[in-house]
């Protein structure tokens, strides 16, 4: 079943067009990333769907009914992204007046709010008020806010804007749960990594148009190239590689290979287990969310590319070994 | 159960902001003045001299008491009430001082009436360079006389507060020729609002012959009181409500804190009736302290229970409706608490301008007729229609404005009248009775409700279509 559902959706604020002709698809279960510049229609989008801007043409649906309406307003959870919580509330007693306007029983809510902050991490400050509160903590608190009633899908725009590395670890732990448990989450970010490690599918969104849709996997796999490491101190015959036809190239400590039209990766593998040599790591070779996004946007050269020079390993080659390294595990 | 998360956030945010515990503050040290207040009953001579003019330039107290809202029934009566001099009171009836027992009073017309025509004495005179002239001789006109001395009683007659038994001539027995005249009264359960009574302070500590300067009829001097703690103690309240509310919707559009509103499952419109009516709520939760106050420690310490005032709470709370409707309007469409303020306080002002103007000539036009009737009687020429201000275009085009404005101002009369009529009198039906204005209260409510309505909608429909 389509979570949200949007086709041809357009939007306008005067003469912008903020959103031109949007169609996504979010599937039940799915954690979705929805990731462009400032400006690209992202926050319209949620807003859009939320009920918050109204005056769209095409057709937005969200658990079935059509977005905005007071009713799917309250199975759905929203973390906007600058969000200003009334400073004179307590984490407490905000999370009280979100949840009474939610419909959320007194009892019920006595119940939950202490878990729910607890959850966030911030359960030993819950009655101090906001104002005391550093950002992380209030961004805590917002995706606190956003559970408290129990929502069938979770709206997240930038969830872990100033928030910690542990802070983000976290919360991506907690998304990650949620989702286990069955809820929806869509999550607007700049943080492409963020994004990359949490995903299941992700679009890119460019002016108001939609450049690129699909699982993270899929976008960034870079077909035909795969990446071979050996055992320690072996050396990579990188001349008899070139030899059986393919294009062979040292990357850092590892080294790629292109296979070309209807090559295939696994004369390679045979030639270097016959030469007694022991396969350490072989991946098909995937471009960051990063590259993809800059690559998307016009710039052409991979962040990888990018910081060879600078003799650095860059940020997304991290995140990309973090995967695999999860995936192995 | 959202509109009471509503009002509880509304009441959390005036909270924080320290301006309602100011109020607050404000509300309870008024309710301890009035706490600490006493009322000592005085003599029946002195109660009864209220009935008479001091000198010829003063009406007499009980006149200014139970005309006040009559200002053009006073200038009716022409002076005539400084003909008369209490000389004696008698106890005819119960205990000495009481306001349960009956009097008679002894009273001496020897008094020069103040204004034309009625009768009275005329003094000797001595003309320089003549030697004196031939002194003439009183004209006394005992039916007049009765008549006129009947007119310083008839009004609290006609209210309740006492019976006029008899009022009959005596005897000359000084040989001066200055009449007399026996005025049997008779009292009423009503006789104690008319009571003089002297006020104290720090609870009867200090009862010094100064407090004897605001010795006056009960219901008058509880009036008086009530009068200005309202009169001040609701603009205050209103000022300080103004202040506080106009930081609740520019505060819930804030940028980041609307979004989290919006998304919740509550209309538009119905946030921002809660998000009013909250305001309004806790107005009627301050004013409804601050006034239920003060009329319970007055009560208390006065035996004067003016259950009725305690419509000034809904009263104050409506007339400060108007005001909130205009200020969540410009807080909705500017999203500014300097502009809600302001504009809001503009529209107090002028709102408050249209009333004052159109009360003035109210009372012109009254004071006209009163002069068009007195030529009438005296055989003059009546003002020509163009010369009167009551026929011009000017008086028109107020009346029109007024009609079609919200009337702030004609509440605050109405709050006037209520305190007045049920101080004086316990019963607010004889509200009528102290009303004598050219106006329905009912349309002074109803052209507010409409115009609550106007600016509640706006601003609605501004909420409605705005994307935040």
């Amino acid at each position: 079943m389509a979570v949200v559902e949007t086709i041809d959706l357009q939007k306008r604020y005067g003469s912008i067009k903020a959103l031109a002709g949007v169609t996504l698809n979010v599937k039940e279960g799915e954690i979705y990333g929805l990731l462009g510049q400032n400006g690209a229609g992202k926050t319209t989008l949620i807003k859009v769907l939320l009920g918050i801007n109204g005056g769209w043409q095409g057709d937005a649906r969200l658990l079935g009914e059509r977005a905005g309406t007071p009713h799917v307003r309250s199975r759905v959870g929203y973390l906007p992204e600058d969000h200003n919580f009334p400073d004179y509330h307590t984490g407490y007693s905000l999370l009280d007046f979100y949840g009474e306007l939610l419909g959320v029983a007194g009892a019920e809510r006595r119940k939950r709010i202490p878990k729910i902050l607890e959850q966030v991490g911030i359960a030993d400050r819950m009655h101090y008020k906001i104002r005391t509160y550093s950002k992380g903590m209030k961004q805590r608190v917002g995706i606190g806010q956003a559970l408290m009633h129990n929502p069938e899908v979770i709206f997240l725009d930038e969830p872990t804007d100033g928030v910690d590395p542990v802070g983000r670890r976290d919360i991506r732990g907690l998304l990650l749960d949620l989702k286990k448990r069955g809820s929806t989450i869509f999550i607007n970010s700049h943080l492409l990594g963020e994004v990359e490690l949490i995903c299941d599918r992700v679009a890119i969104l460019r002016k108001g148009t939609m450049l690129r849709e699909g699982s993270v996997a899929a976008l960034t796999r870079q077909k035909g190239r795969f990446l071979i490491g050996l055992a320690p101190g072996q050396v990579f015959p990188i001349a008899e590689v070139r030899n059986l036809g393919y294009d062979a190239n040292p990357l850092d400590d590892r080294w790629e290979v292109h296979l070309l039209e209807d090559q295939s990766i696994d004369p390679v593998v045979d030639y270097l287990r016959a030469q007694g040599l022991h396969l350490r790591h072989l991946v098909e070779k995937r471009q960051s969310l990063e590259d993809l996004f800059l690559e998307t946007h016009g710039d052409k050269t991979p962040d990888r590319e990018r910081n060879r020079g600078r003799g650095e390993q860059s940020e997304n080659i991290k995140v990309l070994d973090a995967i695999e390294e999860e995936r192995r595990t | 159960m959202k509109y009471l998360a509503i009002l509880k956030d509304s009441l959390r945010e005036a909270w924080d902001s320290w301006v309602l515990l100011g109020l607050l503050a404000l509300s309870s040290l008024v309710i301890l003045f009035a706490a600490q207040l006493s009322f000592k009953p005085q003599t029946a001579e002195k109660t009864m001299r209220y009935f008479f003019a001091q000198n010829m330039f003063q009406q007499p107290v009980m006149t200014e008491a139970l005309n006040s809202r009559k200002p053009e029934k006073i200038l009716g009566m022409r002076g005539n009430w400084s003909r008369f001099r209490l000389e004696k009171v008698e106890l005819t009836r119960g205990e000495p001082d009481s306001p349960l027992s009956d009097y008679a009073l002894i009273v001496a017309a020897d008094g020069r009436g103040f204004g034309m025509g009625g009768n009275f004495i005329v003094p000797a005179i001595e003309v320089q360079g003549k030697g004196p002239v031939e002194k003439k001789k009183p004209v006394v006109d005992t039916k007049a006389d009765i008549a006129q001395l009947r007119t310083l009683f008839e009004d609290a007659e006609e209210i309740g507060y006492i019976k006029i038994d008899a009022i009959e001539p005596i005897a000359d027995d000084d040989g001066k020729g200055v009449p007399r005249y026996r005025v049997n009264l008779l009292s009423t359960p009503n006789t104690y609002r008319i009571w003089g009574t002297e006020p104290g302070v720090l609870f009867g500590l200090f009862t010094h012959e100064f407090f004897e300067i605001f010795a006056e009829p009960l219901g008058w001097r509880m009036y008086k009181l009530a009068q200005y703690i309202i009169a001040v103690g609701s603009w205050i309240a209103v000022l300080f409500g103004i202040v506080i509310t106009s930081f609740f919707i520019p505060n819930m559009l804030r940028k980041g804190t609307i979004d989290l509103l919006l998304v919740k499952p509550i209309s538009r419109w119905l946030l921002l009736t809660y998000k009013f009516l909250g305001g309004l709520t806790f107005i009627f939760l301050t004013t409804g302290y601050a006034i239920g106050g003060v009329w319970l420690v007055l009560g208390l310490r006065s035996g004067l229970w003016a259950n009725g005032a305690l419509l000034l709470i809904p009263s104050i709370t409506f007339f400060f409706a108007i005001l909130y409707a205009v200020s969540t309007f410009v807080g909705v469409v500017t999203r500014s608490v300097v502009a809600s303020i302001l504009l809001t306080i503009g529209a107090w002002v002028a709102f408050f301008g249209i009333g004052m103007v159109y009360r003035g000539i109210d009372l012109l036009e009254k004071l006209e007729k009163v002069e068009a009737d007195r030529k009438e009687v005296d055989g003059q020429q009546p003002k020509l229609a163009e010369e009167r201000w009551a026929g011009g275009w000017t008086f028109t085009t107020i009346k029109v404005i007024h009609a079609i404005s919200p009337r702030t101002e004609d509440l605050n009369q109405l709050n006037d009248l209520i305190v007045y009529t049920d101080f004086m009198t316990g019963n607010l039906g004889n509200m009528n009775k102290f009303d004598n204005s050219n106006r329905s209260w009912w349309d002074s409510l109803l052209v507010s409700c409409i115009w609550i309505g106007i600016f509640l909608g706006l601003a609605s429909a501004w909420f409605y279509w705005k994307d935040y």
